[in-house]
Formats: structure tokens, sequence, C-alpha cells
């Protein structure tokens, strides 16, 4: 195929940190930034409330309805039109002021290629362990490290996945892989997440741990 | 806040169909990916026919709103507010038509596996809509923001042979020739810039 069409409403929207979902970036396989939307009715969360990295810009675009940004200790009327640009290391969430509101986010790294796509792939395929799909999801998972064989990220996030899934062989396979692919990176997830919960008294993680 | 509304950015009009470009990107000084915004009315154009040939990058447009209607390669798609084109390949000759007032459409972009670099034509595209000597001015200050291209030595050059800069004109066209002469030729060919310059012995490839 030369070329992806999709409008945003056919999109299936997946729950995320409170948030509602819209995977852009995955749904078309697009490469050059991390774009996803969020969706929300009146009062509810846009994005969820976060920071970004030193060197990751973010730019926000209101597609539908209204929203009040926050963006450090600045708040903002963005009715649908509006771009909010966020540079790196600054606190920023949004909540929807009318139902039905959209928010695209498109992000990347200054200086560096697109690298990211993890914790959204990580998000369509939990939301389809959730739903009861699970073997759709683990394909989602298998696909992304297929793809992206050298992604310590992607190996770790299958690594949660399979833990939240209850199968802890697989499981500590996909971070024994991620801590080889970069142990540095891996170690302050392994040591807080609680998506790891189940596997915390398993002898073998307590080895992984080291 | 960094914060604005599509339609309180400038608005340059590109080519002589109707396109006003709203420059996004330069406007925050994004450095991670390409993205601007554009405008038009019915029947006039929203996104100019090109391909990425020149610069490989992968787009994606996002109808903001009113309705756009697309043309992939010949082939034409309906796009209401909220429709997604995505191109991975850069060779698709793409264009879009306004079917609406006031139509948005929100372009990203940037070439996969590579740290992004702004587009030179940004330069160009902003400076043509200047008297020649601002633009001169405009291209000499801002030039260094984005990657050292044929392209913007060529502008250059125009910007300096319209505001009657004979040698500095020549000094940017032979630079622009020598970075790339094979497209140089084809652009100088026909561009009426040149003309007070082009019979000097010393316009490149005569």
């Amino acid at each position: 195929m030369t070329y992806n069409v999709a409008h945003i409403d056919e999109i299936e929207r997946v729950s995320y940190l409170g948030s509602n979902l819209i995977p852009v970036r995955y749904t078309l396989g697009f490469r050059p930034a991390g774009t996803n939307a969020w969706e929300a009715d009146t009062g509810g969360q846009l994005i969820p409330p976060h920071t970004e990295d030193p060197g990751s810009e973010e730019m926000y675009v209101v597609l539908r309805g209204r929203a009040t940004f926050t963006v450090g200790e600045e708040t903002a009327d963005a009715p649908a039109g509006t771009v909010v640009f966020v540079p790196p290391e600054v606190f920023r969430t949004a909540t929807a002021e009318e139902d039905g509101t959209i928010v695209l986010a498109v992000g990347g790294r200054v200086g560096e290629p697109f690298d990211g796509g993890n914790w959204d792939t990580f998000a369509v395929a939990d939301e389809l362990r959730r739903g009861g799909r699970v073997e759709e999801g683990r394909q989602v998972l298998r696909k992304a490290r297929e793809e992206r064989p050298n992604s310590w990220a992607m190996a770790y996030n299958s690594g949660c996945w399979e833990a939240l899934a209850g199968n802890p062989d697989e499981a500590l396979e996909h971070l024994r892989r991620a801590r080889k692919l970069d142990a540095n990176a891996v170690a302050p997830y392994l040591a807080e997440d609680s998506d790891l919960d189940p596997l915390r008294d398993d002898p073998r993680f307590k080895e992984l741990l080291g | 806040m960094n914060i604005v509304h599509i339609d309180e950015l400038e608005s340059i009009p590109v080519g002589d169909r109707g396109l006003m470009w709203r420059p996004l990107r330069s406007r925050f000084g994004i450095r991670a990916f390409g993205t601007n915004a554009y405008t038009a009315d019915v029947g006039d154009e929203i996104v100019e026919e090109h391909t990425e040939g020149t610069y490989k990058h992968e787009e994606m447009y996002v109808v903001v709103r009113g309705r756009a209607t697309f043309t992939l390669d010949g082939k034409q798609i309906d796009a209401p507010a909220g429709t997604i084109v995505h191109l991975p390949d850069p060779s698709v000759r793409r264009t879009a038509v306004a079917e609406e007032q006031g139509t948005t459409v929100l372009a990203v972009g940037a070439k996969p596996g590579e740290a992004f670099e702004p587009s030179a034509w940004e330069l160009g595209f902003r400076a043509s809509k200047m008297e020649p000597a601002d633009a001169v001015a405009y291209v000499e200050e801002h030039m260094n923001e984005y990657p050292d291209m044929a392209a913007t030595h060529y502008n250059l050059a125009c910007f300096r042979a319209l505001a009657g800069d004979r040698d500095g004109a020549l000094e940017e066209a032979q630079r622009a020739y020598e970075m790339d002469s094979e497209s140089f030729v084809k652009w100088a060919e026909n561009d009426s810039d040149f003309d007070s310059i082009r019979e000097d012995a010393r316009f490149p490839g005569s």
C-alpha cells in the first residue's frame, strides 16, 4: 500500500493512565514522530499529567471540542484549532470542556531519529488482554519485537504484559532479554514497576534483579 | 504558555491557487519534527501538488476543520474533518483541494530513521513574498537555521538578482550550481528572476 487513510472516529480507543487513547501512530504505522490522540467528555482527562525527558518536544492540537491546558503553572482555554507547544521537562495535562473533545499529540527528540512507539504499542496490547483478546494482544507485541529486535523497551513491555497475563515463564524470558539489551535502562523499571508485582516473590525474578 | 490558534498564525500565500501556508514549526522553533498548517477556501488548493522526492519525508495530513479532497497518485479521496492521510512512500504525488470555507489541514513529517532537520523550503516560501532587499536580509539572517542546501543558495541568488546585486547573485548561483548542477540548470532554465544576470559570462552553466 502506498498510502493509508483513516478517520479518527474509526480508530479503536484504548484506556491508558486514566485517559482514552486514540493510537494513531500504531494504527497507521507512522514512523517519523510519536503521534497519538486523546478523547474525553466534559470534565474528563485528555492528556495524562506528565513531563517529558530532556530533548523531547511535544505539540498538542485540539482537533475537536474544547480543552483546558495546564502547562507548568499556567492554564489556558483551548478551543478546536488551538496548538500548544510544550518544551521538554515541563509538566503538562489537559481536560475536556466539551463532550467528544479530541487532542492530537505529536512528539519527538531533538537531534535524534524517532525511536518511540513502545508505550502506545503496549497500551494497545494491554487493552486487548484486558478485553479477553489475549492472543491478539500477544501478537501485537510479537510483531513489534520483530520490527525492533534490539529495543530493550519492547522486550521489557512484553515482560510486563506476560506478567499481567499470568505467565511468569514468558515474562522472565522477555525481562532477561531486556536486561541483556540495556541493563542500565531497564534497572529502575525492574525495581519499581507495579506491572511486575506478580513476579516479585519468584526467586528467578530476585535473581534477575541481582 | 506557547499557545496559538491556527487562525492566528501568519498567512503566507503559496502558489497561485489560493493556498495559505500557516507556519507552525517556525512559530515555536520546533526541532524534533516537521509540522505546518494550511488553510484554503472552497475550490482552492490546500496541499500543494508535490512528491517528497527531495526531502524523503514520510508525511501525515490531518484535516482539522472543513473538508478536503485529496488526490494521491491520481486517486481522489474525500477527507472530512478528522480524516488522517498517511503517506509513507515519498514518491506518491499528493495534492488536496478545500471543499468548504476555512478548511484547515495540519501536516506532520520527517525522514524516518534520521534526526529531523528543518526543511529549507520554509525559508524560500517566506522570503518570496517580501521585497527583494528584505528577502535577501531575511535569508541571510536565517539560513544557518536550516541544512545547507542548493535550493537555499539558489533562492538567495534570485533575491540578490532582483535586488540588483549582480556580483552577490552570481556568487550564490555559482554555489548552488556547485552543490547540485543538474537541479540548478533545471530551475534556472525559465526563471525570470535571473533575467538581469543570465547573459553574464560568469552565470553558471553558460
